[in-house]
């Protein structure tokens, strides 16, 4: 076999091996466990979606602080006023 | 037929017009790797959301009044509690705040520092949770998206929080949430009860809404009718409505992907015919050496589609590795934000690792046989060409 045709077995091994580690590797991280963790907690579901302000955090909540009205109307300057 | 030497002609020919097939496999490993990305991402996210809502509680009770969500008294926390079958009754504290300067929103929630069970549950996520030290002073765990703001806006070790009656909270930063829980804590801020009550504005008697456990499914339904002729101004959210809701969100999101996914795979193969059926003089030429020196028509199909195959199938695994690489090492930019949003905190939660082998099996069923047969057609009708004619 000439040069380029072992590369060419070569590449197409490596890939092959990627691919294996791909569909074999068992999901070895601890995120569910503190996925877990956190919502034992708070129970409330879901995830931490970026969602609009018109949009619920969670479907189908409609949590109590309807996101049109804000619940804390601050005021930027004043936070500093009063941190002071 | 298939012997050694044959698969070294089939190499061989491969290489050596490596510069006919490099565009075909670099934008089949581009597509392939754009759906397996989304595969990837929404079995991850998929599976962290069972993960949520198997700790969710069967029922969520809300005090729903003139098409307004209120907040719940207190007292029926005690009465829900006394139903049977219902084996934990709970009031939860919990609402967004708006931050001013951004625009955005976090998610306070208010627990109970005093149960050694949240604390030794905390502890799993965060390592140096001390209730007491946690307690001595208006405290928060925040989640890194806030942290990120925070930083941004250089509020250092505190913030001053402005609850509805004019006052001012001022709660320190006690510690920020891993990255790797990002996926629930990003835009959420965990304080005690009490301070959480203050800042959201919940009165004293009253809680956001109330979540009851029941320990035996066969009692789910009798508790539920229970529950709606207890009193007409409330909503029963089941965890079935909401696991119903987000399936129905994730498959439009991945419906609409799956639908523009289709059209430009179509197009591809459409692109792919028209270049296979344009023979050049040099592949017609090929294709008449091979028949002169006896290969059957039958033989060449063999050889056209094999080697398509190999291309194809080399596409498919580079795509499904790249794309595993892009998801779960770089944490897919760009894609992230179809599936996580970027309308309020940036999220830079990385995905939990899953693989879907089922999914994978059907990518390939629908990317590989498509590709080998839009080639079939003008393979066949290349080699049925008289090879004296050609070579004249």
């Amino acid at each position: 076999m000439t040069l380029a045709l072992k590369l060419f077995c070569t590449l197409f091994g490596i890939l092959l091996v990627g691919f294996l580690f791909v569909m074999l590797e068992p999901s070895k991280s601890m995120h569910h466990t503190k996925i877990q963790a956190i919502t034992s907690i708070t129970k409330l579901p879901g995830l931490s979606l970026s969602t609009p302000p018109f949009q619920e955090r969670i479907p189908f909540y409609k949590d109590s602080s309807n996101r049109f009205y804000l619940n804390a109307n601050s005021y930027n300057y004043m936070e500093f006023v009063y941190a002071q | 037929m298939l012997s050694k030497g044959y698969f070294s002609f089939l190499l061989l020919l491969l290489v050596t017009q490596r510069r006919k097939y490099l565009s075909i496999f670099f934008i089949s490993t581009f597509m392939v790797m754009l759906l397996a990305s989304t595969l990837f991402i929404s079995t991850s996210i998929e599976k962290d959301l069972s993960v949520t809502l198997e700790e969710q509680a069967e029922f969520v009770v809300q005090k729903y009044e003139g098409g307004k969500v209120l907040n719940a008294p207190e007292s029926w926390v005690e009465e829900f509690g006394e139903i049977k079958g219902v084996s934990v009754s709970s009031g939860r504290i919990y609402g967004m705040y708006f931050y001013e300067p951004s625009e955005t929103y976090f998610m306070i929630v208010g627990v109970d520092f005093f149960d050694k069970e949240i604390v030794d549950s905390l502890q799993k996520v965060v390592d140096s949770v001390d209730a007491q030290k946690f307690l001595s002073r208006n405290s928060m765990i925040i989640g890194a998206g806030v942290q990120k703001l925070f930083d941004e806006y250089e509020y250092k070790g505190n913030y001053n929080f402005r609850p509805p009656d004019r006052s001012v909270e001022k709660v320190y930063i006690y510690e920020t949430f891993p990255k790797d829980s990002a996926i629930v804590t990003n835009d959420m801020i965990i304080m005690q009860k009490d301070v959480a009550r203050k800042i959201l504005g919940v009165e004293e008697n009253y809680v956001t809404d109330i979540v009851l456990e029941v320990k035996n499914p066969l009692e789910i339904e009798t508790i539920r009718t229970k529950l709606i002729i207890s009193h007409f101004n409330m909503r029963i959210i089941e965890k079935e409505d909401i696991k119903r809701a987000y399936k129905n969100l994730y498959n439009y999101k991945g419906g609409i992907f799956m639908v523009l996914y289709i059209t430009s795979l179509l197009t591809f193969l459409l692109i792919l015919y028209q270049r296979y059926s344009m023979v050049t003089r040099v592949d017609a030429k090929e294709i008449a050496i091979l028949r002169l020196v006896g290969w059957k028509i039958n033989d060449i199909i063999v050889f056209k589609v094999l080697e398509n195959f190999l291309i194809a199938l080399g596409a498919y695994l580079f795509g499904v590795v790249l794309a595993y690489i892009y998801v779960y090492l770089i944490d897919a930019p760009m894609l992230r934000d179809i599936f996580l949003g970027a309308q309020n905190l940036s999220q830079n939660a990385s995905f939990t690792p899953v693989v879907d082998r089922s999914a994978l099996g059907v990518l390939f069923l629908i990317y590989v046989v498509p590709f080998v047969l839009a080639t079939l057609i003008p393979v066949w009708k290349i080699s049925t060409t008289e090879s004296a004619e050609v070579l004249q």
